[in-house]
């Protein structure tokens, strides 16, 4: 399978998770519920009518419900199907969709990622006898990648916190993320195996870029990503994060092995 | 610029702006309580509002819903923070970040026993520091 092809099916497996979640709680954005649209269509207030006339009919609790179910569908039809640009932009859109419902996002970055995955593969699959704009298109999801690590890094490294081993026990203790399982809670309790967890988090984030370099380096920086997001699940609960990522590597192994 | 970055608006469509600094600082989170009364008696003590997290299992990285959407409600109480911090609204009640809260708090006191929940007030604090508590209220059923 192509590199294109495999983070087309892992997309759509993460978008078949977020959206099959997103209505397992809908009693939290049914119009009885949290976020209920009638009060956050007033954030859109000042929109001009024609942005707010369809955000009416497909945020509202009737809409979004069925935005989410056609959602759905794409997902499972893009599990059994080659790449399809339709199915892209539709959950480019409906990523977007979701955000905005959210007042932002709904679960942080993974939104992103999935917008920008979902994004970068449709120019890709879109403009497919165009080279140049389809290569642009990888090359948007494998930088974004290497940013997501880089930068996520190098903000790391600013802090003392995070250079001394700290930074980690302190996450757990914020409301929360203050439930670690009983294993993480052992090693972050431990003064050298904390400081031993927050380096090896730091110079897998920091040295990323390496793994443009060869395809082999490539391949062993994102098996370390793969249990870095497990333990990120394992810690934190980020699930969501661990498929949108898994969904962009297949692109820059690709890219590395020049078979884009 | 900062203030730009804040506002409501950006941060709708924050989901085009990358923006990867995951942990890099742990930043105290606003916890948000509530507290009920039976009758016409005194409120009784400060209850989370929010939950705590289940013990997670492995099968939880194919299904999260309900860790994510309390995850969400984390989010929705920062986003009252913010809000407050930068005096969105002159009246912080109207806000819609109020609004939302509130909602997740009446969210909450719908899953106790009826008898239970006549009035309610809640709070949002930061470490020691109240910073927002709201006026009693009668809890409609």
């Amino acid at each position: 399978m192509s590199g294109i092809g495999l983070s087309f099916h892992l997309l759509a497996l993460a978008v078949l998770i977020q959206t099959a979640e997103l209505l397992a709680i809908r009693r939290s954005w049914s119009d009885e519920g949290i976020w209920r649209w009638p009060v956050l269509r007033r954030e859109f207030a000042n929109f001009p009518s024609w942005f707010l006339f369809p955000l009416d009919a497909l945020l509202s609790e009737r809409g979004f419900h069925g935005l989410l179910w056609i959602r759905l569908l794409g997902s499972v039809i893009a599990l059994f199907s080659p790449p399809n640009a339709a199915l892209l932009a539709m959950f480019f859109i409906t990523t977007l969709l979701i955000a905005l419902r959210w007042r932002g996002t709904f679960n942080g970055g993974s939104d992103t990622m999935t917008a920008l995955v979902s994004f970068g593969l449709w120019e890709a699959v879109y403009f497919g006898d165009t080279p140049w704009l389809a290569r642009g298109g990888l090359a948007l999801i494998a930088v974004a990648l290497t940013l997501s690590y880089v930068v996520a890094g190098a903000a790391k490294l600013t802090h003392s916190a995070w250079r001394e081993g700290k930074a980690l026990g302190a996450f757990l203790r914020i409301p929360g993320y203050d439930h670690p399982p009983a294993w993480a809670k052992r090693v972050l309790e431990d003064p050298v195996r904390a400081r031993r967890a927050s380096h090896a988090i730091l110079a897998f984030e920091c040295a990323f870029p390496l793994a443009w370099l060869h395809p082999a380096i490539c391949a062993a920086f994102l098996s370390v990503g793969v249990i870095f997001h497990l333990a990120n699940f394992a810690v934190f609960g980020l699930n969501r994060f661990f498929f949108a990522w898994l969904a962009a590597y297949p692109i820059l192994l690709a890219w590395t092995r020049g078979s884009v | 610029m900062a203030r730009l970055i804040r506002s409501r608006t950006f941060q709708l469509f924050r989901v085009l702006i990358p923006s990867w600094r995951f942990f890099d600082v742990a930043d105290p989170m606003p916890v948000l309580e509530f507290r009920l009364a039976a009758g016409d008696g005194d409120l009784g003590p400060w209850t989370d509002a929010i939950g705590v997290p289940y013990e997670r299992k492995a099968w939880q990285l194919f299904w999260n819903a309900t860790e994510n959407e309390r995850l969400a409600r984390h989010s929705l109480v920062r986003q009252l923070l913010d809000d407050v911090n930068d005096a969105v609204e002159e009246d912080i009640s109207r806000s819609v970040s109020y609004e939302l809260v509130r909602s997740l708090v009446l969210d909450r006191i719908s899953r106790k026993p009826p008898g239970e929940r006549r009035r309610f007030q809640f709070r949002m604090t930061l470490g020691s520091e109240e910073i927002l508590l709201s006026p009693e209220e009668d809890f409609a059923e």
